[in-house]
């Protein structure tokens, strides 16, 4: 029997709720393959996140505990799960694929004489290893495949699998990897909160989202208009703020904001799925693209193949003459 | 100060694509390449480096087949001192764990380097691990998706500005030498243009392309030799119900989305 390590995230002091996503999909293949999931959380004093975690998920963890991981490092991220790789022998390290995950994972996978699996949406066990899906090319294609080495070190694309909820044999065990100064080359100097503030989307109940083929900032205007018949807001790709178009606050997706509101209508939006993450969860997704195998259309509800400059417009009137 | 800038030639981001009928690679044939976005920003926040001191050295880096030259030749026209395009075919067909390797050998044997620039990831397979793998076989501190960039007075070291979910950032600071990863939307200005000057200039400039032998490693390390990872399909999307797709007019269109979001939503 083998282990698989879920490495949980926390904020603030507070646990990642996508963590127990991570117990969820690790629970199902320990189920497939006999295998033993045990949770791992990093920092100065991780006992209450350990708590919570090992309670909510219903699972053994470890709460790996050293003054420099007081911060996020990617330094000492590495080093203090190099050590927990050593003393327990996982088969699979699961992360959250986000800022922290890609950016010590690789580096854990190297270390251990591993091997690295990035963006994974799902896995299933295979004799003695594991086979993985994930999303290649900006989600165009679904790619499968397995790694050469162990243990695999895997980050989870969000929403990949259902969230794991209790489970019994909740424990909690200390392990001190024992840093030294000179293992951190790179350190945390501190946090900048947005610099915008003025728009949150993920308060909206409306938002219309344009892409890069809009072809400039000039043409949101169509969007926003649409926005103000619906009583909404206007929410982009990152292509289209990373060009300055609109402010990084109004990004969709897994760089920016994650949105759930009860109408998302995607206008010239292909469906990366850094961008699919932050809007799937919405209750009505309505999806406007000229290319008809735009990923898009996977997750949106209603899908039209056209001009979103002549069906924009057209809608916006349609809304006004209902509203009366 | 010496810095190495990783730029790898994709397809192009617009481009319609299908696996090849081996499935396990996209078929190529009429599919237009150009470099991966996030190198470009690479290469900017590196020339930036360099426009402040122009004693810095800016060498590019990339594996890839021939069809590679001709990006390569735009990050020299855009300002790059000389390349490295690794197009023996021993390099070709790698994963991030080969490239890496190949990379590591590629920044010993031409370094030492100050900085090593990567994207955050490729716009082709998307893996983001080629950086960090670098990192840590070169024994650097690393940041990944960096907004920002300065080198510090003194010299030894860089601080960093990582982008966060959220629109939030993390300050972070490295001792020098040090790799990082550059996030699209980076630096204070979008990747410049070579201009014309740049353009012929670039024509004069040094490209070599080394063996492994060349770069010390071992053939079997790089390239589809040292793969680790190992692919089993590459598919279209299975489609799952989908959207239910809407014809008409734009006014017929329009009326019947009025009358779905009506029903659906609440919001009208």
């Amino acid at each position: 029997m083998s282990t698989i390590l879920v490495v949980a995230d926390h904020d603030n002091g507070k646990l990642r709720e996508a963590s127990l996503e991570l117990v969820g999909l690790a629970r199902s293949l320990a189920a497939a393959g006999g295998h033993e999931v045990l949770g791992a959380v990093l920092g100065a004093e991780p006992r209450p996140i350990a708590q919570d975690l090992a309670e909510r998920g219903g699972l053994p963890v470890v709460a790996v505990a050293d003054p420099l991981l007081g911060d996020y490092s990617s330094d000492g991220w590495t080093a203090a799960l190099a050590k927990l790789v050593e003393a327990k022998s996982p088969a699979l390290v699961l992360a959250l694929h986000d800022a922290r995950g890609w950016d010590w994972a690789p580096r854990l996978a190297l270390r251990c004489d591993g091997a690295p699996a990035s963006e994974i949406t799902g896995a299933e066990c295979e004799g003695e290893g594991f086979v993985f899906t994930r999303k290649a090319f900006n989600a165009k294609l679904d790619l499968r495949f397995r790694l050469k080495g162990s243990p695999v070190v895997a980050t989870v694309q969000r929403g990949s699998a259902a969230a794991a909820t209790g489970g019994g044999g909740p424990s909690v065990e200390d392990f001190a990897p024992g840093l030294a100064e000179s293992d951190l080359k790179g350190r945390f100097a501190g946090l900048q909160a947005s610099e915008g503030g003025k728009v949150d989307l993920t308060q909206e109940d409306v938002i219309i989202a344009g892409g890069r083929s809009l072809g400039g900032p000039e043409k949101f205007e169509l969007l926003e208009e649409l926005a103000k018949a619906l009583g909404g807001q206007v929410g982009a790709s990152r292509p289209v703020t990373d060009a300055g178009w609109l402010p990084a606050e109004r990004q969709v997706g897994s760089s920016g904001v994650t949105v759930s509101p009860k109408l998302y209508v995607a206008c010239g939006i292909s469906g990366a799925i850094q961008h699919v993450v932050g809007m799937k969860g919405s209750d009505f997704i309505v999806a406007i693209n000229k290319d008809a195998r735009a990923p898009i259309f996977d997750v949106a509800h209603v899908g039209i193949v056209g001009d979103l400059f002549e069906i924009v417009p057209a809608l916006t009137e349609a809304v006004k003459e209902a509203k009366g | 100060m010496k810095i190495l800038v990783c730029l790898k030639q994709v397809p192009d981001t617009n481009a319609r694509l299908a696996p090849a009928a081996d499935g396990l690679w996209i078929e190529e044939d009429g599919v237009a390449f150009a470099a991966n976005e996030f190198d470009l920003f690479s290469v900017e926040m590196a020339l930036k480096l360099k426009d402040a001191r122009p004693d810095t050295e800016v060498v590019v880096a990339t594996i890839g087949p021939d069809r590679a030259k001709q990006d390569v030749r735009k990050a020299l026209a855009m300002g790059a001192d000389r390349a490295l395009l690794l197009s023996d075919e021993a390099f070709q067909g790698g994963d991030p764990w080969s490239n890496s390797a190949a990379l590591a050998a590629l920044a010993k044997s031409e370094g030492p380097f100050d900085l090593v620039f990567c994207g955050l990831q490729a716009s082709d397979d998307n893996y983001g691990q080629t950086g960090p793998l670098l990192a840590e076989r070169l024994g650097l501190p690393l940041a990944t998706g960096i907004m920002s960039l300065e080198a510090c007075d003194s010299g030894d070291g860089f601080r960093v500005e990582r982008e966060l979910e959220g629109d939030r950032r993390e300050i972070v600071d490295l001792a020098s030498p040090a790799v990082v990863t550059v996030q699209t939307g980076a630096g204070d200005s979008p990747p410049r243009y070579p201009n014309i000057k740049g353009i012929m200039a670039a024509k004069k400039k040094e490209m070599k392309s080394p063996t492994p032998a060349d770069l010390g490693v071992d053939a079997g390390a790089v390239g589809s030799a040292g793969r680790r990872l190992e692919v089993l399909g590459l598919t279209e999307p299975v489609k799952g119900e989908g959207a239910e797709m809407l014809q008409g007019s734009a006014s017929e269109i329009a009326a019947e989305l009025v009358r779905r979001i009506r029903e659906r939503t609440g919001v009208l």
